[in-house]
């Protein structure tokens, strides 16, 4: 791995740790040995190649997938797992494991919207039900929510009657709704028309400039040089270089990041 | 050959009280058989092989024989190890079981059918399975669950006719007993068949309406409407 | 009531028996059902609508109503209008004409996985009918619904065991016959279970491969 030039979040103050974390799907190993901090208020960018195993990173975070080896830390509680006395682990309560998951937003990258639910019911839908907020008050929320997306209009609108751009709004609004301590996106604007992303990464931007922790997965390099603190590089599920931004785009340290860089820029000038 | 049509109108009552009970017997097992359905469907999706394992044993053992020879079952074997069964209770029982097994396939697929990003989304959110089986999974999967429920609920009144042998008085058994006074067995049967065509275009009719009115279905609708306002 | 094996063993002989003929019922009721159901197919395309709107009434009343009934009434009916089959024959052809309604379903289904550029290929050579659907279609159509027609055959393998209602003593009859000589429900109705148990199982397996190999096919 490589050093650590950046300052790193002490343990005690990290939202985020994870610490020797790997994940195997039958003879694959997708994750083999990631170690990360994320500090409160601070924005990382994960990039690297398809495959490095980007996505199950953010999966194993709030559990999504279960992780074969290593431990996640939220606020500074093991994630999923239960450590018993003899360093012994079993999976933590459904209970727990649900508790933990609502302080983290994730925005995936096929919106994931529930399909049968107005625009409006798929934000108040967890607020009201798994934290118990009364239903004006939710739909007061949803509606401030939906006017900070620019979706005000859409309000009883169905999914499948939004651009894809919109519908990504709507999933950032619906997180949102939870008042997250951290958001994970997971390639927000891959599955969108080109001419789509520019809106989703605006309000990116501005809960960026609000200060939001946000751990975010992906392709837009312009985007990330503007707004991440940090910017992850991964291939082949490891992390090959955590550099700042003008760092890692000007003068990156390892070879692969180099490569890398250099075929994105090749296939779309920057 | 005449067809006489006064075997048919000198015996309506007969007919029309074995109607009834094939609705009553029919609606009856339906129900219980959605409901063992779903709990045999839940099992067979869980990851426990102690669950999983007698749910696949049930519908296996349900499917690999014929719905008589289950009838049977229930109707002889079972009152051999001491338990007391009218045709009542054997005829709920075999229709209910029959139900179940084929319903929980049906349902299987329909939970399936529902892509894994709904349930990823629910559980980023917090939801506990059940809440996002609830919410989530459940409203969604009608869609996918009413057709080819709809074809299981026709099989199902279909083969009640099969309780007539185990002298359940539904349908079958009346007309049998028309049979019994009037010798006019084509009559008799013809009149019990277009019975049970009406019933089963009628279950039809009803399922293409349900499915209309699925969740799924009306955000379809929603979007149609929307579009043609659209194109204006 | 206990279960006495012996019973099982003793009854064993005439249970294959039955059970053969139950094989043998549902074998000529398939083939038969074949038939009715490409029957149906070409009246279905025939463009003769008066046929057409027919074939569609027999279809919606063979799916609409019991199978028991459609036996009962092919039975009687049957010595009614003074035609004497042995039970035998009336029960394949019972099951039969019920079959082949869906077997026609399942033609049709077949037809459109096949692509509508073999039709036009065979148009533009100038094959007649007779040979496209003789030569092109079916021999592929029925390659591909095998998978649906070995589930049909277990259908009806399960289905015959209506026609010891009407005295073709098959796999049931058979048990029932033997009950009233023994009085052991028990011993029979579970042996009975079993014989068609293991038989729709291993068909069951014969259908997987068949999809297998039909999918690759289609691939």
């Amino acid at each position: 791995m490589a050093d650590t030039v950046y300052r790193r979040a002490s343990p005690k103050s990290a939202i985020i740790s994870i610490e020797n974390l790997h994940k195997r799907f039958g003879p694959l190993h997708v994750l083999r040995g990631i170690n990360l901090e994320v500090a409160p208020g601070e924005k990382i960018c994960v990039v690297g190649p398809s495959g490095s195993g980007k996505s199950t990173l953010l999966r194993c975070v709030n559990f999504l997938e279960e992780p074969s080896d290593g431990r996640v830390f939220l606020d500074g509680r093991p994630m999923g797992f239960i450590e018993e006395p003899g360093g012994r682990r079993r999976r933590d309560s459904e209970a727990n494991i649900n508790r933990m998951r609502a302080r983290v937003g994730m925005v995936f990258q096929n919106f994931n919207l529930w399909t049968h639910m107005t625009v409006v019911r798929n934000v108040v839908e967890a607020p009201i039900y798994v934290k118990g907020l009364a239903r004006e008050k939710a739909y007061t929320l949803a509606e401030k929510l939906l006017a900070r997306v620019g979706l005000s209009d859409k309000v009883h609108a169905y999914p499948s009657q939004l651009s894809g751009g919109q519908q990504q709004r709507v999933a950032i609004a619906r997180a949102l709704a939870m008042e997250p301590e951290i958001i994970l996106f997971d390639e927000p604007t891959s599955a969108l028309d080109p001419e789509l992303v520019g809106e989703v990464l605006e309000v990116m931007r501005d809960l960026a400039r609000d200060g939001m922790t946000m751990l975010v997965v992906t392709h837009e390099m312009g985007f990330a040089a503007d707004v991440a603190d940090r910017i992850i590089f991964m291939d082949h599920g490891v992390i090959v270089e955590e550099s700042p931004p003008e760092v890692f785009f000007q003068r990156p340290k390892s070879e692969r990041a180099t490569q890398f860089l250099a075929k994105l820029s090749s296939r779309a000038p920057v | 050959m005449k067809f006489d049509l006064s075997v048919i109108t000198s015996n309506w009552q007969l007919f029309a009280r074995g109607f009834g009970v094939t609705l009553v017997y029919c609606g009856v097992s339906s129900i219980l058989g959605l409901c063992l359905g779903l709990v045999v469907a839940l099992a067979r999706l869980s990851r426990s092989v102690w669950l999983r394992g007698p749910a696949v044993g049930f519908v296996e053992l349900i499917r690999d024989t014929p719905f008589l020879v289950q009838v049977f079952v229930i109707f002889f074997v079972v009152p051999a190890s001491g338990l007391t069964i009218s045709a009542t209770t054997a005829g709920i029982a075999a229709l209910t079981l029959y139900g179940g097994a084929y319903f929980s396939e049906s349902i299987r697929g329909a939970i399936l059918s529902v892509p894994r990003g709904q349930t990823d989304a629910a559980h980023a959110a917090g939801m506990s399975h059940v809440l996002a089986m609830r919410r989530i999974v459940f409203p969604q999967m009608m869609a996918y669950l009413i057709p080819p429920l709809t074809n299981q609920l026709i099989g199902l009144v279909k083969d009640s006719s099969v309780l007539s042998i185990i002298t359940v008085p539904e349908l079958t058994m009346a007309t049998q007993r028309v049979l019994g006074t009037t010798f006019a067995p084509i009559e008799a049967f013809s009149m019990a068949a277009l019975l049970y065509w009406v019933l089963t275009a009628c279950l039809a009719a009803l399922m293409g309406r349900l499915e209309h009115h699925t969740p799924t279905h009306r955000a379809a609708r929603q979007t149609t409407a929307f579009l043609t306002v659209a194109d204006r | 009531m206990t279960f006495e094996p012996r019973y099982v063993v003793q009854a064993l002989p005439f249970l294959i028996r039955g059970a053969r003929l139950t094989l043998e019922v549902s074998l000529f009721a398939i083939a038969l059902g074949l038939v009715v159901g490409v029957l149906l197919t070409i009246i279905r395309q025939s463009r003769i609508k008066p046929l057409e709107a027919a074939a569609s009434i027999y279809i919606s009343l063979m799916r609409g109503t019991p199978l028991f009934i459609q036996i009962l009434i092919v039975y009687f009916g049957l010595s009614e209008i003074g035609v004497d089959l042995p039970r035998f024959l009336a029960g394949v052809i019972a099951l039969s004409l019920n079959s082949g309604a869906y077997i026609t379903e399942m033609i049709r289904g077949g037809l459109t996985a096949i692509p509508p550029g073999q039709r036009d290929a065979a148009k533009a050579l100038g094959m007649p009918n007779r040979y496209l659907w003789g030569h092109i279609l079916l021999p592929q159509v029925l390659f591909l619904i095998m998978p649906p027609l070995t589930i049909e055959f277990t259908g009806l393998l399960k289905a015959s065991a209506l026609l010891s209602v009407i005295g073709v003593v098959e796999l049931t009859r058979t048990s029932q016959e033997i009950i009233i000589g023994t009085f052991r429900p028990v011993e029979l109705w579970l042996t009975a279970a079993t014989f068609y148990f293991v038989m729709c199982f291993v068909l069951g397996a014969v259908a997987r491969r068949f999809e297998r190999v039909a999918a690759a096919y289609r691939a």
